[in-house]
């Protein structure tokens, strides 16, 4: 069980960013962020940065993220097992 | 046990650290770069989309109250900009395809329309005290400038094709261009204020810009105001240290009231590119070597010039994230457009892409992420006209 829950994190993340522009887009949530205050609505501001570090999460980081760990569980797989040696 | 799962931990930190920013460079950068060279160009599918983007937001007839500013000013300012830049791009785009004008001219004239309203006109109204088409004394730079810039652009685009003395639009632009050149002639400084007791580069530079538009409409030869604004301009407006446009002067002397801003030094140049390219120029390239650099291949704009300590921005910067703005990186984007600086304008479009998040659907296309407003400033900027292609409007 525990292994599966590292790629459906990454499958909601993916998913999550991919999906939100356009609820993004609708609400004009730029206006939370670039004005806080009294007016704005706090989950706005929340579901904007989140949707901003995720997307620089996927965009950025996510690739060279997947590499170092294929990288490592190729290696692991490698690996000569205790008693193999 | 626990020192080899101390050195497991370490090797995989150091990995990280060498492969993930050789991916962001080498695999993020290249991805999020992939269409700058497709939006560089002059590509008619791509102004399309663009268009049909922008007339999501016309139709749906804005007001104040889809502004969530908390400032009055900056709610009508905003509106006024969505309008204004929406209406340049769609001028733009039938400047430069002449075929779009029959799909583009009603649309022009809609967005053109609604900045004649009270509602978009009340933030002028209320620094002023009154409406700013009264034309006495006050010089309502704010407003006039900008609104005239897209009126002679408008007359310029219809030059040869509709009966001047009766289309409204083009007496309009004929009465404030004659109000704003008056007020010109009037200033000492040979700046005008934009609120009361406030001057700012930036929309100086609108009004010169319409100024310099209108005379390529009605084909007169520059006039003297214009070219001695330039020097005037050079003299109060340019930074002697780093050669970009201080952002506010005082009213009575021009000395310094507020440091060069990158947001207002490029929306500046774009404006000065439609009256004087070669003046311009000169300042895009004192302004990206103050403002620009790259990291890692994504282009980012310093809001504040290297020796000032960077502020938080305003409304009009948006936020000033480790003294990085995020407007400014769209009014540069147009610049590198203008001026054939394709390298700066990739590494732009690049970061455009990662924070702007464009979404594409049924034709239309939109920048999720910045709004009406960032919409339409990104459909003005992407549509602007090459220095190198304004000799085929003389």
């Amino acid at each position: 069980m525990k292994k599966f829950i590292e790629p459906i994190l990454i499958l909601l993340i993916t998913g999550f960013v991919c999906l939100s522009p356009n609820w993004l887009f609708d609400h004009q949530a730029v206006f939370a962020l670039l004005s806080p205050g009294p007016h704005t609505q706090v989950w706005h501001i929340f579901f904007f940065l989140t949707f901003l570090l995720l997307r620089l999460f996927v965009i950025l980081i996510l690739p060279g993220y997947l590499l170092v760990r294929l990288g490592y569980i190729f290696f692991e797989k490698c690996k000569p097992r205790k008693g193999e040696q | 046990m626990k020192k080899q799962k101390f050195i497991t931990f370490a090797k995989i930190l150091l990995i990280s650290l060498i492969t993930i920013p050789f991916c962001i460079r080498f695999l993020s950068v290249p991805f999020a770069q992939k269409d700058a060279t497709n939006y560089f160009t002059v590509n008619h599918e791509n102004y399309r989309q663009m268009a049909n983007g922008m007339d999501y937001w016309i139709d749906k007839k804005m007001g104040r109250e889809h502004f969530n500013t908390g400032s009055q000013r900056f709610d009508g300012e905003w509106l006024f900009g969505t309008y204004l830049m929406t209406a340049i791009g769609y001028t733009q785009e039938a400047l430069i395809f002449p075929e779009m004008y029959d799909k583009n001219i009603g649309k022009i004239k809609t967005a053109l329309e609604a900045i004649n309203t009270e509602s978009i006109q009340k933030f002028d109204f209320e620094a002023w005290g009154e409406s700013p088409l009264t034309f006495k004394t006050s010089d309502h730079a704010a407003y006039l400038g900008y609104y005239n810039l897209a009126l002679s652009l408008y007359h310029l685009l219809n030059k040869n094709k509709i009966n001047k003395e009766t289309d409204e639009l083009i007496i309009l632009n004929t009465k404030i261009s004659k109000f704003l050149e008056k007020r010109l002639i009037l200033s000492p400084l040979k700046m005008l204020l934009s609120y009361p007791k406030e001057i700012y580069s930036v929309d100086n530079c609108a009004v010169i810009s319409s100024l310099a538009v209108f005379e390529k409409a009605t084909n007169q030869p520059q006039s003297e105001i214009i070219s001695t604004w330039f020097d005037a301009c050079r003299e109060v407006c340019m930074d002697p240290k780093t050669g970009t446009l201080i952002q506010a002067l005082h009213w009575q002397d021009a000395s310094l009231v507020e440091y060069p801003r990158a947001s207002g030094t490029f929306l500046g140049i774009y404006f000065l590119s439609f009256a004087h390219p070669e003046f311009a120029k000169e300042l895009y390239e004192n302004a990206r070597d103050e403002f620009f650099t790259t990291v890692l291949g994504l282009g980012a704009v310093r809001e504040y010039t290297r020796d000032v300590p960077a502020g938080l921005g305003d409304i009009d910067s948006g936020p000033v994230v480790f003294g990085f703005g995020l407007s400014p990186i769209g009014f540069m984007l147009g610049c590198a457009r203008i001026f054939d600086d394709e390298q700066t304008f990739s590494s732009l479009f690049g970061t455009c892409y990662i924070g702007g998040a464009a979404v594409k659907s049924e034709d239309r296309f939109n920048w999720s992420t910045g709004g009406s407003i960032g919409d339409a400033v990104m459909f003005g900027m992407l549509t602007t006209i090459k220095a190198k292609d304004w000799e085929k409007f003389k």
